[in-house]
């Protein structure tokens, strides 16, 4: 046997002995614990990804148009199989789980959302909501990373972070704000003599390029991350709803652990991906709806357990909806608008604009007529009490979709 | 010196090639240097060095021995351990650039098994790319529209005539070969017409000629009966692909912010050579820009740089299986990018998750040094200069900055626990997560 052959063959499992071990440490977060920090009655956004573009039209089905039915032979859902929200639209039929809420009075979908020129490519379009602009020379810094800048406070916990095992969105993108990503809270752990590594890498350097000092500050944040999160791990959390057993589902519990604690985090973004359904859509598409609602709805079961749902508020979007007529692959092409969900008891419960004209497409796509950044100006304004100006450079016209607060 | 000029560098005065100047070469066209290879590119000079990374040919023995593993570990349709495999061949690899080639041409072509299911076309769509890797662009962007893998990552089977699926088309514009902004909608509705019958069967290229659409088309200003092959062709002689190309192989071995006259100059620099990867890679290589001293340290590791790195320069035996899990834990799983855009490198690799999982991970790694006291038989001087035997020289190219040599000066490194310490120390420095 050649030494190459060995080498490749004698690693057995065997020899794993764990380099990056995050030991997974069972036990949730205690409230006790971080008594100390800032507890509050603060509202919390959570924002949800649909990555890939999410077919708006098989998701709030316009059941009642003769069009619909003839744009999409295959893909059409019949009218009958449709969870009605009115007497035009209706919920995607593996959407139990956000028609329960909409009974509740906490789910209020806005209608054609998008904006000007929509791009069709996955990587602009994604660009565009995330910075909140179309200028492609002003995308340094996403809207909820601008936030973050404004809002963040030395020593505090971080005013926003990612809870997800994705790529870091452009959304929470910030000038200095430091704002983490967060894979699993309950394996955040620094191993080894920590406080001694953070010292290290905490010296001051000279003469330090922009990126070495952003890979220091990150190494620094990391560390100081993973000690508030180790200090707010405790067994003290008696109340735990049940989550079904979906990826997003497991994100929403943590954040819901995050909440419960009393971290002090105001907005956690995460995502589902798996929309981009060009082809056989579905086999695809309902199962992700199914995720997306009942991992939604165990959360706010959950937190209402708690006494915590009504602080809290879940903002759904995609990059893009899809081409209204379906394509010959039994699947759909990209397209432009697409209707948005906001969710939470402060949530004006309902439809919020009108049933896409199908009558009246752009290039074969459902045009915009609420601009996604008005939605945004709203849940900035009347959720989180912040000047949506400052965060979005302009004003927008703004919807009214946080309505009971 | 110019930092965007392609002109050979000729070392000398101040700018002599010295160890750092070598370890910089080795490890943007490797996976960090051990201490013989640094020693063996100080003996040759960066001319005959870069010459020997580029011309140093397959040994097909060992070739064929690995590629048996590989195809025995696919058929097992086990993907984690296929990227175990990828990852090992990367770590004991006899051509480094050639293996960093192969590496940047999966995240630029970014096809994921969590779509196609099947390691086995995985496995082939990596042994195409290794082929064509260091050649003529075209045949790679050529072989990559043929690859059974890309066929069903972007949907080609069922983009058929009449019925036209606009998804290679439009990555082949805008991530494969032009990027955003150099082509028209009505371009890729064509181009997809163009690409109609180009399917697979049982895991190989087929040719559908009944589901080929004949028609005329006009691509990019050029008009007929034109078939995928074609708008390849087209693509990979348009300006914008060999700017496009520049502006890749720019960020994989030189500056995260490459200067437009350098992306211009070796766009130029590929264009003159019909885009071949090699012979422009050559001429980038032996750069003023690539020595420039803006340059050095400047790119962020990605975590396989980062792994291979210490695993190679403190001659770790790391098993398979855990190199594939802690590259996936700081986010890069080869095999499974995130999107059809790859990984976006650089900033992105860092955020809290995956900087602690690299803190972890250099911790692990120090501690499995082996009598790491031995190592620091040679104490560092105030300016950090030592002999090579050092850690500090060998992780930090002699450059380890004042307050860690402070740091590290305060350990006694005759002991093996705080020698692993000092390791440890270096390993977690934010130089040493600088390519």
């Amino acid at each position: 046997m050649s030494t190459t052959r060995r080498t490749f063959l004698g690693q057995g499992l065997g020899a794993a002995t764990l380099m990056a071990s995050g030991a997974t440490l069972p036990g949730f977060l205690s409230r006790t614990a971080l008594a100390t920090l800032p507890s509050n009655d603060e509202t919390i956004l959570v924002v949800i990804q649909l990555t890939g573009g999410n077919d708006g039209i098989n998701t709030v089905i316009p059941y009642a148009d003769d069009l619909y039915h003839k744009a999409r032979p295959t893909l059409g859902i019949a009218p009958n199989r449709v969870l009605k929200l009115n007497d035009q639209l209706g919920l995607h039929p593996d959407m139990e789980g956000f028609q329960s809420l909409h009974d509740q009075g906490m789910l209020s979908v806005v209608m054609n959302v998008g904006y000007p020129n929509p791009d069709r490519s996955h990587f602009k379009s994604m660009d565009i909501w995330h910075s909140a602009t179309l200028d492609k020379n002003a995308r340094a810094t996403g809207w909820l990373g601008r936030l973050a800048d404004e809002q963040s406070r030395a020593g505090a916990p971080p005013f926003a972070m990612q809870l997800d095992d994705q790529t870091f969105p452009l959304a929470l993108r910030s000038d200095h704000a430091a704002v983490p990503s967060v894979r699993d809270v309950r394996s955040f752990h620094l191993n080894g003599k920590a406080d001694q590594i953070r010292k290290v890498i905490q010296d001051k350097r000279q003469n330090a390029t922009q990126d070495l000092l952003f890979v220091q500050r990150a190494a620094v944040e990391s560390c100081n991350n993973a000690k508030r999160i180790e200090s707010a791990q405790a067994s003290q959390r008696v109340v735990r709803g049940k989550y079904p057993a979906f990826g997003l589902a497991n994100k929403l519990s943590q954040i819901s652990d995050l909440i419960a604690a009393g971290f002090g985090t105001r907005v956690y973004y995460t995502s589902l991906g798996g929309f981009d359904t060009h082809a056989r859509q579905v086999l695809r598409h309902g199962s992700l709806l199914r995720e997306l609602s009942e991992s939604v709805n165990a959360f706010y079961a959950d937190l209402a357990q708690q006494g915590l749902a009504k602080r809290v508020l879940v903002l759904t979007f995609s990059e893009f909806g899809r081409r209204v007529k379906e394509n010959g692959s039994r699947g759909t092409d990209h397209g432009a608008a697409a209707p948005m969900f906001v969710i939470g008891p402060a949530s004006q419960a309902g439809i919020i604009g009108k049933s896409p004209d199908l009558g009246n497409l752009v290039e074969g796509d459902v045009p915009f007529q609420t601009d996604f950044r008005g939605v945004y100006s709203d849940v900035l304004q009347n959720w989180l009490k912040t000047d949506p100006e400052k965060v979005l450079g302009r004003s927008f016209k703004t919807t009214r979709v946080v309505g009971k607060t | 010196m110019d930092s965007t000029s392609l002109k050979a560098w000729i070392p000398g005065g101040k700018k002599p090639w010295d160890q750092a100047r070598a370890a910089h070469l080795l490890r943007r066209t490797g996976f960090a240097p051990t201490i013989s290879e640094v020693r063996q590119a100080l003996l040759d000079g960066p001319g005959k060095t870069i010459d020997k990374l580029i011309d140093t040919t397959i040994d097909s023995q060992r070739h064929d021995e690995l590629d048996e593993i590989g195809r025995g570990i696919a058929a097992r349709q086990d993907i984690e351990a296929l990227r175990g495999w990828w990852l090992m061949r990367m770590r004991y690899t006899t051509r480094p650039l050639h293996a960093r080639l192969a590496l940047m041409w999966h995240n630029h072509f970014a096809t994921s098994n969590a779509k196609i299911g099947s390691p086995p076309m995985m496995l082939t769509q990596l042994r195409s790319i290794e082929k064509y890797a260091a050649g003529q662009f075209f045949d790679l962007l050529l072989a990559m529209s043929k690859d059974p893998a890309m066929i069903v990552w972007l949907d080609g089977a069922l983009n058929l005539k009449g019925r036209p699926n606009e998804n290679y088309a439009r990555e082949l514009f805008e991530l494969f070969s032009l990027g955003a902004g150099n082509y028209t909608e009505k371009d890729i509705q064509e181009s997809a017409r163009a690409f109609t019958g180009w399917s697979q069967k049982n895991s190989v290229y087929r040719f559908r000629q009944r589901e080929h659409d004949e028609g005329e088309k006009i691509i990019l200003g050029t008009r007929g009966n034109l078939n995928g092959t074609d708008v390849c062709s087209i693509a990979s002689k348009h300006p914008a692909c060999a700017r496009f190309i520049a502006s890749r192989l720019l960020h994989e071995f030189v500056t995260p912010a490459p200067e437009d006259q350098l992306v211009q100059n070796l766009a130029d620099e590929l264009a003159k050579s019909d885009m071949n990867i090699a012979e422009s890679l050559r001429t980038l290589l032996k750069s003023e820009a690539f020595f420039h001293a803006s340059a050095y340290r400047a790119r962020i590791k990605s975590p396989i740089e980062y792994v291979l790195g210490m695993a190679r320069s403190l001659d770790l035996d790391v098993p398979a299986q855990l190199l594939a899990s802690v590259t996936v834990q700081m986010s890069q799983s080869v095999f499974e990018p995130p999107s059809v855009k790859g990984w976006d490198g650089h900033r992105a690799w860092i955020n809290s998750t995956t900087m602690l999982v690299r803190l972890n991970a250099a911790q692990h790694a120090a501690e499995m040094v082996q009598k790491p006291e031995d190592f620091f038989a040679t104490p560092l001087s105030a300016d950090g200069t030592s002999d090579i035997r050092s850690f500090g020289d060998l992780l930090l190219d002699g450059r380890v900055p004042a307050p860690l040599v402070q740091r590290l000066k305060a350990l006694d490194t005759s002991k093996a626990a705080q020698a692993h310490q000092a390791i440890n120390l270096l390993l977690t420095s934010p130089e040493y997560q600088m390519a």
